[in-house]
């Protein structure tokens, strides 16, 4: 049995349900964890480091897709790149920023 | 590591398991991908804009909405399902005659001008967009998305 992807993000966001029917169309085990950005969850110290870590935009929180898993952040939250990237997608939750770092 | 934006996500769900559920999703040969890819990239880079900032400030910003603006992206809009229109009058999809990841990007954004704001009329005023639309906002896959929307 495959590990299911983990997705942590809101599903009324559009990032999260483009990527929610991509998982049911193709059939792919997936677990969501929901995460309230009215009450701030994104803002929790450990989604703040998975944001960072993954940085796909401030609605969609982080995936995780087998063989990745989740390990030690290479940038710390004080770092100027990292400051800046939080900025960036609080400023554009509309806009799906990043790459890769 | 892996980060990316959501299209680009799905793109990579799409390859990794390849050979599991809708397989002709994400095309089955680099050609096929190829023209799923161009309507992907026109999602992202002319339907997703204007549409995304319709949708964020109709529904989701807290601030007064600025009409100039909304009609800015209104006419944007317009302009991209005037293009939709004519190539829904030769294929089913966008693609082609088969569903794909294409189609499946314009849910999310599309979905909350349709139902959520008084914006609808820019798809259902255009025969081919609106039976376009009509189908691929009835997959199963879109339905139990917004039933996860419900219970969330």
């Amino acid at each position: 049995m495959a590990t299911p992807v983990t997705i942590y993000g809101p599903p009324l966001s559009t990032a999260v349900s483009r990527v929610l029917a991509t998982l049911i169309e193709k059939d792919v085990p997936f677990h969501l964890v929901p995460i309230d950005l009215s009450k701030g969850e994104q803002k929790k110290p450990e989604y703040l480091k998975i944001q960072v870590l993954i940085s796909i935009s401030v609605l969609v929180i982080a995936i995780f897709i087998p063989p990745f898993t989740y390990s030690p952040p290479p940038l710390t939250l004080n770092s100027p790149l990292a400051k800046y990237q939080l900025l960036k997608t609080r400023a554009s939750p509309s806009l799906v920023n990043y790459t890769k770092f | 590591m892996f980060a990316a934006e959501s299209r680009a996500i799905c793109r990579y769900i799409c390859d990794k398991y390849a050979d599991k559920g809708n397989r002709s999703l994400y095309g089955t040969d680099i050609l096929s991908k190829a023209n799923i890819d161009q309507w992907v990239e026109t999602d992202g880079q002319t339907f997703g804009p204007p549409s995304g900032d319709l949708v964020h400030d109709l529904l989701f910003s807290s601030v007064p909405v600025d009409e100039a603006l909304i009609k800015k992206n209104v006419d944007k809009l317009a302009k991209v399902l005037d293009i939709y229109e004519q190539k829904l009058g030769q294929t089913r999809f966008l693609a082609g005659d088969e569903f794909s990841f294409a189609d499946l990007s314009h849910l999310p954004n599309g979905d909350y001008l349709v139902n959520s704001t008084d914006k609808g009329y820019l798809f259902t005023s255009r025969k081919n967009v609106n039976r376009w639309w009509t189908e691929i906002s009835n997959r199963e896959s879109w339905k139990k998305v917004l039933e996860m929307r419900k219970n969330a």
